[in-house]
């Protein structure tokens, strides 16, 4: 069985799936760049069933309000304490918008609340190097969602772990492109997915 | 002119008089000298409260047994006493009368001589009877006014300890102010004040070790005598002083905080801990789950139940209406239902209605619902709970045939996987229980839980037929079902299930893919049917008593009812396009190179653990030699732990209340010992490793 | 014709032989009666529980020449308080006896022991251990809790390196890392020098490539290291020479296994097997070998057939994370050698004895070895002479009385 599947988390409230395909992105560039052994096709793993428990590290996007059940919230709440990591990414990078606005509320009665990470965190050393942070995404200026350039990403952290990341930098649509095509540019714009996998995989 | 009866019933008159009052004195007397004494014994060593509140009763008791007592040895005896034993008593005293009085009313002598009644008149008897009367009263009427004024004597607040106890009267026990004088921290008084929107009245609690108030609350601590200082953390608050009382009023802080009280003799530490008000908890009944509807007409019911630990403020239906698709998503949002609680409320319900033709919904539209309710937390919040959410979806023309037009389907496979769990636990008890109980009860057990793992797999059985049958009926497609459309007899469950198993096509011993193409009726229904084999595995092996057989059976049975729980969720898209990597070409042709820098190690979960348990380890050399500071060192300790622990921190909170009381403190410092370093781990036998 | 006084002088004679005979027989009986004093003996019933004062007091008096015998109930008991070789600053006590123990310490009792003894694993401890069965007790000094060394972990980047070094680093390990993210590219965690064997109490190893480094691993476990073997190194061909055991073909873990709580038959697992004679068995699961340790020269090797032990922290039970943290940790204490140091100290202020000391931790064994075995009958000891009746004394007062005052009377000296 491979060391590391990329998972996306399916929730009942909004549009899981709206970038599907970004798991195939960051499976490609991980092994582009690393050794490590992971599986050809990412998962999908309904966000309050035990399964999430399968997948440490378990991506999260779309564009409808968040709303979780109970049991996804006491299933997030304990996959945080164990040593998951979800990655939130907010598809409308509209921090007025609704998927933000819900996000944050239900993230916040599961776990805690979200909090700027520093620029200098390990996760933007994990791998590359991305001295200013967080890479800006050709979509935050796109003129739709809040047309900010977003300085920071936020967390909720257990310890000194990120046990919650949350972007509104939109790397949904950033990546959601046939890894293929990853020829055609000039420079490759997953490899801060590369980082979150290698954080995820050793913090 | 009175006749010599007259005479005595006047005499007997003043007699029962003087008997009553004497019983009413003697009983008041008792019952306050015992409230005298309880008075003296709670100065001299301070009774606790369950015995102070014996002893009221306990007064009112010996007041009445004396009043009995007299009634049947004086009043009784003075009342009913004849006329010939009241003359016999004049004639004792009196002994000029020559029985002249006792001839007079002598019933046996039909006329008294006149010069005997002459005699019997001279003869005055109301000296002897105010003489009698004054030594009756005298003694108990004393004794009265000495313990009345005994009682009126004692400090303020003294007697009310013991006649009307409550808690925070311990600054008013006799003797205090002396005690005081020399320690104004012997005895401390706290007073809790929640806030104001909880409508709770103060508590008080004399002499604790530690404090837990509602945040927000106010604390207030007092003391006989002055000189006292305070820290509450770092920051110095300043005692009032007033009427030989210090008195310190402070905020209850968020977290877990000593105060250290110092005095001229010593210091004390109170340790002040607040817990939170809790979010109100909001329950949406109606509706019931998440829906798609076929067109935007009509009205949802709306109902929720509310619940507040210290009152309900107000409560509304939230709705979030999502219209778009891609990048173009709108979104408007709205209340109905609003209803606002009288103060107090603690429960509550609102209904309401939302009429979907008024929201302009198209296909496509999600309406995402929940309850909303806040509390009247005015320190730290509102406290705002939500309910679950539910969705409502109207669908596209192009989904008619999904099965997401149906409503969110019912949880059997999740009730059916808990009780499989509970058949799965009790199968590994009795397994783990067999090489005890012999192999008959084994046996006989083996049978029972087969016959309820049995009842089960009929259970997931119905529902498979129930759900294939409705298939049919519907004419609904799952992939591969081989399934003829026309006019058909129904199927029995047995073929109906056999049919399905057939659609599977797979052994249905082993775990069916739910990966694929197929539709969500298939996805649902497939597992369940690998539940349904799985089980009858498991009561065969159940029958033939081998409860260990069953095991793995049963668990590949709760493996697959969770993939039927999950398959049962409606998810608001299909399953995305899968992207296989072609890993093998794209290893290691990234051009960019990198060069992590190392790791940094994780800490502790509980790094101080271990310096916990010396400070613990050095404290208790220090209990015989000086109770108190112990009992302040527990304290600070206590407020080392994580907040988490709050197990330690009451065994800690209960080992200094022990050890500032005094007496045999070992059990609670035993307790404290093991919270703080855990239970110890027992492995019988040794290990040919060792340790 | 003699006088009535001349007549007298017989009786008087007799007076005097009998008031004589018996001084001389007192004075025969305490030349004659045995020196009791001379090789005095001494016998204890040991059934109450002697003290260790006693017990030395015994064995002085027999090493001065008493004939100093014992018997009575002794259980036996033998404990040993040792600390445990981990972070958690706990103290395992060791205990066998053919009865139940109960086990305490100065504060009070801890736990117990059935019959044939066991392991109590406890931190806090004050004062002497006591462990009893019955009027007996043995007792052993709460030792200083040792300092564990450093951990290197070698794998490669991974759910099971992270979660294996997650839960050593949160028992409190200190731990080192290399691991392999690229064929060019090691994360590392500490420097240079603590990553170097010689700086290292345990290796764990969880992977196969372990190139170069095999031979120095081998070298440094026969010079006394620990290592650990788990995951795909299990089965490291290069590390077979110093392996307890032979991995077998991988099992998948029991479907379910973790919902019923029985997190270990949910991991996969490498049946060990083929066992070396000196290997020692650690853990099984149903009959199979799961975990196997060796010595090797002075180092010790622990191999674990488990395979993604992560999964018991994130799928297992509620003590899911808990319990996998402490498995490890006891993993890399079974490969840990001696304590570091502190180990055979005593603690300051408590009161406790020598650990190293005999006395009091084996009170049979003790006895039997100071004194000699325990008699079934208490040895005859000589009769101490009977003390002659009182009256004897009288008797002979009142003759030598009426002797002399017959002489008196008769007008002789």
């Amino acid at each position: 069985m491979p060391d590391f599947t990329f998972a996306t988390a399916q929730y009942d409230s909004g549009d899981w799936d709206s970038a599907p395909m970004v798991p195939a992105n960051i499976i490609d560039s991980v092994a582009r760049y690393t050794g490590i052994d992971v599986a050809s096709v990412g998962a999908i793993v309904p966000l309050g069933s035990r399964d999430l428990f399968k997948y440490p590290l378990v991506y999260l996007t779309g564009h409808l309000p968040v709303r979780f059940s109970d049991a996804e919230r006491s299933t997030l709440k304990e996959f945080c304490a164990r040593g998951g990591l979800l990655f939130i990414d907010d598809h409308n990078h509209d921090v007025d918008g609704q998927f933000h606005r819900t996000a944050w509320e239900e993230v916040a009665r599961a776990v805690g609340p979200l909090k700027d990470l520093p620029n200098d965190h390990a996760l933007f050393k994990a791998f590359f190097r991305f001295p200013d942070g967080p890479p800006t995404t050709s979509h935050e200026l796109n003129g739709w969602g809040d047309n900010l350039v977003h300085k920071h990403l936020q967390a909720v952290l257990e310890g000194d772990r990120i046990a919650i990341l949350y972007s509104s930098k939109d790397y949904s649509s950033e990546w959601n492109y046939h890894p293929d095509n990853k020829r055609f540019l000039s420079v490759d714009n997953t490899k801060f997915g590369v980082n979150l996998v290698v954080y995820a995989l050793s913090r | 002119m009175t006749t010599p009866r007259e005479r005595l019933a006047s005499a007997r008159r003043a007699f029962g008089l003087a008997a009553s009052v004497r019983g009413v004195g003697v009983a008041g007397a008792s019952a306050l000298a015992v409230l005298l004494t309880a008075t003296l014994v709670d100065a001299l060593v301070g009774m606790p409260m369950p015995l102070r509140r014996l002893i009221l009763p306990l007064a009112v008791a010996a007041g009445g047994a004396a009043l009995i007592a007299e009634a049947l040895r004086r009043i009784r005896p003075a009342l009913r006493a004849s006329d010939e034993a009241l003359a016999l008593w004049f004639e004792q005293r009196l002994p000029s009368l020559r029985y002249a009085l006792v001839t007079a009313v002598d019933p046996q002598v039909a006329s008294v001589p006149p010069s005997i009644m002459r005699e019997v008149e001279e003869t005055p008897l109301e000296p002897e009877v105010r003489r009698a009367t004054r030594r009756l009263l005298l003694q108990p009427l004393a004794l009265l006014a000495v313990v009345t004024l005994a009682l009126l004597a004692a400090p303020d607040g003294a007697i009310a300890r013991v006649t009307a106890p409550r808690a925070g009267d311990a600054l008013a026990r006799a003797g205090e102010a002396s005690r005081a004088a020399r320690d104004p921290l012997a005895t401390i008084v706290v007073r809790v004040v929640p806030p104001g929107y909880t409508g709770l009245g103060a508590t008080s609690i004399d002499d604790p070790s530690s404090v837990t108030a509602l945040a927000g609350s106010r604390i207030v601590v007092e003391g006989r005598g002055d000189g006292v200082t305070a820290l509450l953390e770092s920051r110095e608050i300043a005692p009032a002083q007033r009427d030989g009382t210090w008195r310190i009023a402070f905020d209850v802080p968020p977290r877990a905080a000593g105060l250290r009280l110092r005095g001229p003799a010593r210091e004390r530490v109170l340790v002040v801990e607040s817990y939170a008000d809790s979010v109100p908890v909001a329950r949406l009944d109606a509706p019931t789950r998440d829906s798609v509807l076929r067109s935007a007409r009509g009205a949802v019911a709306l109902r929720a139940d509310l619940r507040d630990d210290h009152g309900l403020a107000d409560a509304a239906f939230e709705y979030i209406v999502s219209s778009g698709a891609g990048e173009t998503y709108t979104f408007r949002s709205g209340r109905v239902g609003a209803r606002a609680f009288a103060a107090g409320a603690r429960e509550g319900r609102i209904e309401g209605t939302l009429l979907l033709d008024t929201l302009r919904l198209a296909p496509g539209d999600l309406i995402h619902l929940r309850a909303l309710a806040r509390d009247r937390n005015d320190v730290s919040g509102p406290g705002q709970g939500a309910s679950e959410t539910r969705t409502i979806r109207i669908a596209r023309a192009d989904e008619y045939d999904s099965v997401s037009v149906d409503p969110m389907p019912p949880t059997e496979p999740e009730k059916n996987a808990l009780s499989q769990r509970m058949i799965l636990l009790m199968t590994t008890e009795l397994r783990d229980r067999a090489p005890r109980i012999g192999s008959a009860a084994v046996e006989r057990e083996s049978r029972r839980l087969a016959v309820e793992q049995t009842k089960l797999r009929k259970r997931v059985g119905e529902v498979i037929f129930v759900r294939l049958s409705e298939d049919q009926g519907e004419h609904a497609h799952f992939a591969g079902d081989g399934h003829e459309h026309g006019a058909e007899k129904p199927l029995d469950p047995d073929q109906v299930l056999a049919a399905a198993q057939r659609a599977a096509n797979v052994d249905p011993t082993r775990q069916l893919e739910g990966e694929g193409d197929e539709t969500p009726v298939v996805a649902i229904n497939k597992p369940l049917l690998e539940a349904y084999n799985h089980m009858w595995r498991a009561s065969t092996e159940l029958e033939t008593a081998n409860p260990a057989g069953a095991i793995p059976w049963m668990q590949r049975a709760i493996e697959a009812l969770q993939r039927a729980r999950a398959a049962e969720r409606i998810y608001l898209r299909g399953r995305p396009p899968r992207v296989v990597v072609d890993l093998a070409k794209v290893r290691g042709t990234g051009r960019e190179k990198s060069a992590p820098p190392a790791r940094e190690a994780r800490a502790p979960l509980d790094a101080d653990r271990a310096a916990r348990l010396a400070r613990f380890d050095a404290l208790l050399g220090s209990i015989a030699a000086d109770p108190l500071a112990a009992a302040d060192s527990l304290l600070l300790l206590r407020l080392s732990l994580p907040g988490s622990d709050r197990a330690a921190a009451q065994a800690l909170d209960a080992a200094a209340d022990a050890v500032r009381r005094g007496g045999d403190v070992t059990a609670a410092l035993q307790r404290a010992r093991r919270s703080l370093a855990g239970a110890p781990v027992r492995q019988d036998g040794l290990s040919p490793w060792g340790r | 014709m003699r006088s009535p006084a001349d007549r007298r002088i017989p009786w008087e004679r007799v007076a005097r032989g009998v008031a004589l005979a018996i001084v001389a027989l007192v004075l025969l009986r305490t030349v004659l009666a045995p020196d009791a004093a001379a090789v005095p003996a001494v016998h204890v019933d040991a059934t109450d529980d002697l003290s260790a004062q006693a017990r030395d007091s015994l064995v002085a008096r027999a090493r001065a020449g008493d004939a100093v015998t014992w018997s009575g109930e002794v259980a036996a008991i033998a404990t040993v308080a040792e600390p445990l070789r981990d972070p958690s600053a706990r103290t395992t006590i060791l205990a066998v006896s053919d009865g139940a123990l109960a086990l305490g310490d100065s504060l009070g009792a801890i736990d117990s022991l059935p019959a044939g003894g066991g392991a109590i694993t406890a931190s806090g401890l004050r004062g002497p251990v006591r462990v009893g069965e019955g009027r007996t007790g043995a007792s052993a000094a709460a030792p200083m809790p040792s300092t564990p060394g450093r951990v290197l972990v070698l794998g490669r980047v991974g759910w099971e390196s992270k979660f294996t070094i997650a839960a050593l680093e949160e028992a409190g390990w200190s731990v080192d890392a290399r691991l392999r993210l690229s064929d060019t590219v090691r994360l590392t965690q500490g420097d240079a020098r603590t990553q170097a064997l010689g700086a290292q109490a345990v290796v764990v190893a969880l992977d196969t490539a372990l190139g170069a480094e095999a031979s120095a691993l081998l070298r440094f476990v026969r010079a006394g290291g620990g290592l650990v073997l788990s995951g795909e190194a299990a089965g490291a061909p290069s590390l077979a020479g110093v392996a307890p055991a032979r991995p077998g073909t991988r099992q998948e873990g029991g479907q379910g296994a973790f919902d019923a709580q029985e997190p270990l038959q949910a991991l996969p697992l490498r049946p060990l097997g083929s066992l070396r004679a000196e290997s020692v068995v650690l853990e099984r699961r149903e009959g199979t070998i799961t975990v196997a340790a060796r010595r090797v020269a002075a180092g010790r090797v622990v191999q674990a057939g488990y395979d993604e032990t992560w999964r018991w922290r994130m799928q297992g039970g509620a003590s899911g994370a808990r319990d996998h943290r402490e498995w490890w940790s006891h993993l890399v204490a079974a490969a840990s050698g001696a304590p570091t140091d502190g180990g055979r100290g005593t603690r300051a202020g408590t009161g406790a004895l020598p650990v190293g000391s005999l006395d009091g931790s084996a009170p049979r064994a003790t006895l039997v070895q100071r004194l000699g075995p325990a008699v079934s009958v208490a040895p005859p000891t000589p009769p101490a002479p009977r003390a002659l009746p009182a009256w004897l004394g009288i008797i002979t007062l009142i003759l030598l009385v009426a002797e002399w005052a017959s002489r008196r009377a008769r007008g002789a000296a």
